[in-house]
């Protein structure tokens, strides 16, 4: 690996098996970079570090990689060097043919930075390749080796342990489903369910589609039986154009032998009809004579009234010439004024006393003569005015009667002349034979009416007739979709038959395996607790109820819930229950245990040595300074022969780093 | 006792009645028009009412009598098109004021001057309005 956590620059770490010895052992001080050895080998596998907490697996992000690359460090310092990556050689054994893996997850800043500051800056690139072949699809590889799910049971921390030693319930079910890959069925089962809620509501559509196909062959059996009335009507309507066809001939031909009597009757109407042009007219006439009888009236008083605006004038004339000349008077008086009030004349001269006395005297007599005429002066008469223009108005009214009798005496004239011209022609025309043409017209008008009301009908129905055949054409088109989603619905409910079976199917084989590998897991588990309990007489199995529930059962038979076990040996069934689910799993890998010793009694501790080896193929183990003093007195000679390399990790505070160094109990034990 | 409101309905003499009914088809009782040789004159009594009243001016005569028949509806005289210069005429040459006693007036004309159209129609068996329109004419 390079630059990845605390590490600067590259470190190897060969953990390859040699004869017996499968165990690796990491040590160090608490914050000296052991735990970044195992996130390197998750991240490397993942891109992200996953965790029996994680309610789901997701996918990796740039983040969990910046987390990597910064280590330490603050998030908001960017790293000195930004191109990390962590390489891992591996090999399956488990088949015919071993196949040898390199596995390349590498960060490096994008080609247009020059330095990196947060995680958008960063490409991740992830190559695998299988015998030197590159493996296009390299998550599904790895997916298909070591799922993400039992990848919690091959490297798992201290911490996680006793996570899962507290609390059961949810995550042994979780656990169990993972082994399982309920997940998958359960997907499938959702995904069935949906498909058959689809398919449910396809077929209900067309059901209902179908649901009124005996209405719609009633509607049209019922159109048919219209078309077929509707020949009929036909039928009859020609029967009954023809008779009336033939009618009519007959009386053309009657007509056309009485030609000559035709002709004067024509005329003879004509007559008439000019007659009563006339006498329309002349109810006009009378009209506007009544009008002009109307206004005769006030013409006649005419004369009348013009004497009498006469003698008004004259009163009216007399009185305007006494007004006018008061008009006068007063001018002069008014002149008089101005001139009392001058000093001199208008040529210069002074005007003298005499001359102001004479001019005195004359304003006194025009003052006399003005008051004379304003006592003589009368009162206007209102009437005058009115007279005068009612006069007016009736001569401008003055009704053309002479016009008028004329029009009238020419009217009577013609209506005269017209009667004795009429008359003379009702004289040719004798009243029987001028009865029976009209009658024989009549009769001939009336078969033509009927003629044309025949053909009308006739039209109706044929437009009747059409518009059913088109209903007949659209009720048989129909009927055809209908009959076809029967077809489709009938093909539906198979489908949805066999959906509810495959539904059916894949619940059974959930529970079928489940409880498979419930029995599996269960035996699986009593084995290692068996082997890792310091009181195996005490303890028969770890048994997993139908809730999902582990439990420990005694020799007698009696169910031990969890508040009966103590922390150690509570931990020790999860242990057993952890391994038991890798052993289900069927899946082969390392073992990397990281801290799990703090909580064991001396006992307890001695029998996960012993069986230690036994737990995998190859077995990791990551210990503080402490826990590797403790191996280093405890465990016995045989442990160590099953040891392959110790490394020893180390803080370098200075320089902000951590740094990895075979050891030298390796030279000792190897 | 003189009256506070004008009279409704302008009363005639039952002669003057009986020579309206014999010239105008109102209240004649036959809706269609007569045949033969006379015929209706006025088409109602309003208009004979009028020229009756300016014959009975022109010729400066009226009759007093006593007035028992229900002639016309006083609206009807009131709202004609000739009253307005009749009652300009009588209030101008009588030197009335009220409106009531200018109709007063043109009742006692009317019932001399409808005898002579009666006395007319009586001899010819028409009315010559030609002839009255002429008269008029020749005297302007």
């Amino acid at each position: 690996m390079k630059n990845f956590g605390p590490y600067k620059g590259i470190y190897e770490l060969e953990f390859k098996k040699r004869d017996k010895r499968n165990i690796e052992i990491i040590w160090g001080t608490n914050g000296s970079g052991k735990t970044h050895v195992f996130k390197a080998v998750k991240w490397c596998l993942y891109g992200y570090d996953p965790s029996p907490k994680d309610k789901e697996p997701r996918e990796a992000s740039r983040k969990d990689a910046w987390e990597c690359i910064c280590g330490t460090n603050k998030e908001d310092q960017p790293p000195p060097d930004p191109y990390m990556y962590v390489y891992i050689w591996f090999e399956d054994t488990t088949r015919k043919e071993t196949k040898r893996y390199l596995l390349k997850r590498s960060v490096r800043p994008r080609s247009s930075m020059a330095y990196i500051v947060n995680s958008t800056q960063i490409d991740i690139d992830c190559e695998l390749t299988e015998n030197g072949k590159t493996v296009y699809n390299a998550r599904e590889k790895i997916e298909s080796i070591l799922p993400v799910a039992a990848s919690q049971f091959f490297m798992f921390h201290g911490e996680d342990l006793r996570y899962m030693s507290q609390k059961h319930l949810e995550h042994t079910k979780k656990a169990i489903e993972l082994i399982l890959e309920a997940v998958t069925f359960r997907q499938g089962i959702s995904d069935l369910t949906k498909i058959a809620k689809e398919i449910e509501k396809e077929r209900d559509y067309e059901i209902r589609k179908v649901g009124d196909l005996s209405t719609i062959v009633k509607l049209k059996n019922d159109v048919a039986q219209k078309i077929e009335e509707n020949e009929k009507d036909l039928e009859k309507g020609k029967e009954e154009l023809e008779s009336t066809g033939k009618g009519v001939v007959r009386i053309e031909e009657e007509l056309r032998s009485r030609q000559k009597s035709r002709m004067t009757m024509s005329r003879l109407d004509e007559l008439r009809k000019q007659k009563s042009q006339l006498e329309d007219d002349e109810r006009k006439f009378l009209l506007r004579r009544d009008n002009l009888i109307n206004q005769l009236p006030s013409i006649v008083i005419l004369p009348e009234m013009i004497k009498i605006l006469g003698k008004k004038q004259e009163r009216h004339e007399k009185r305007e010439k006494i007004r006018e000349h008061i008009l006068q008077l007063r001018g002069r008086l008014e002149l008089a004024d101005e001139i009392s009030k001058l000093e001199e004349c208008i040529c210069g001269h002074e005007i003298t006393e005499v001359e102001r006395r004479f001019i005195k005297g004359q304003q006194m007599s025009i003052e006399k003569e003005m008051k004379k005429l304003k006592s003589e002066l009368f009162e206007e008469d209102p009437t005058y005015y009115q007279l005068r223009e009612t006069i007016a108005s009736i001569k401008s009214g003055d009704p053309d009667f002479e016009t008028l009798q004329k029009d009238i005496v020419d009217l009577n004239l013609r209506i005269d002349e017209l009667d004795s011209q009429i008359k003379k022609v009702e004289g040719h025309l004798s009243g029987i034979e001028e009865e029976k043409i009209r009658e024989l017209a009549k009769e001939r008008d009336e078969l033509k009416k009927k003629e044309g009301e025949i053909e009308e009908r006739m039209r109706t129905i044929e437009r009747d007739k059409k518009d059913n055949e088109q209903k007949k054409e659209r009720f048989i088109k129909l009927i055809k979709q209908r009959e076809k989603a029967y077809s489709i619905s009938t093909a539906l409910d198979d489908q949805l038959d066999m959906t509810s079976k495959c539904i059916e199917a894949f619940e059974f084989v959930v529970a079928r395996l489940s409880t498979l590998r419930k029995e599996q897991i269960m035996e699986y588990s009593t084995y290692f607790f068996n082997g890792l309990t310091n009181k195996p007489e005490e303890f028969e199995k770890i048994q997993i109820d139908d809730d999902y529930n582990v439990q420990v059962i005694d020799s007698k038979g009696n169910i031990i819930y969890r508040p009966g076990l103590s922390t150690g040996e509570r931990e020790i069934v999860a242990l057993s229950f952890i391994l038991g689910l890798k052993n289900a799993s069927e899946k082969v890998a390392p073992l990397i245990l990281d801290t799990f010793f703090v909580h064991l009694d001396e006992s307890h501790y001695s029998n996960i040595i012993r069986e230690l080896p036994k737990f995998a193929d190859q077995v990791i183990l990551m210990l503080t300074d402490l826990e590797y003093k403790n191996l280093k007195e405890r465990a016995p000679e045989s442990f160590f022969e099953s040891v392959n390399h110790v490394w020893k990790t180390n803080r370098i505070q200075a320089e902000e780093r951590s740094e990895l160094m075979l050891t030298q109990e390796v030279a000792l034990h190897a | 006792m003189r009256r506070k409101h004008a009279r409704p309905i302008i009363m005639c003499s039952t002669e003057t009645f009986r020579m309206y009914n014999a010239l105008c088809t109102e209240n004649s009782g036959q809706k269609k028009k007569r045949t033969g040789k006379r015929e209706w004159v006025f088409s109602s009594r309003t208009p004979a009412f009028f020229l009756a009243a300016a014959i009975g001016i022109v010729n400066d005569k009226t009759v007093e009598g006593k007035k028992e028949k229900q002639l016309t509806r006083r609206e009807y005289i009131v709202n004609h098109r000739c009253f307005e210069a009749f009652s300009q005429l009588i209030k101008s040459k009588f030197n009335l004021k009220t409106e009531q006693e200018t109709i007063d007036k043109l009742v006692g004309f009317q019932e001399a001057g409808i005898r002579e159209l009666h006395d007319e129609y009586h001899k010819t068996g028409k009315i010559d309005f030609l002839r009255i329109y002429r008269d008029v004419k020749s005297r302007l």
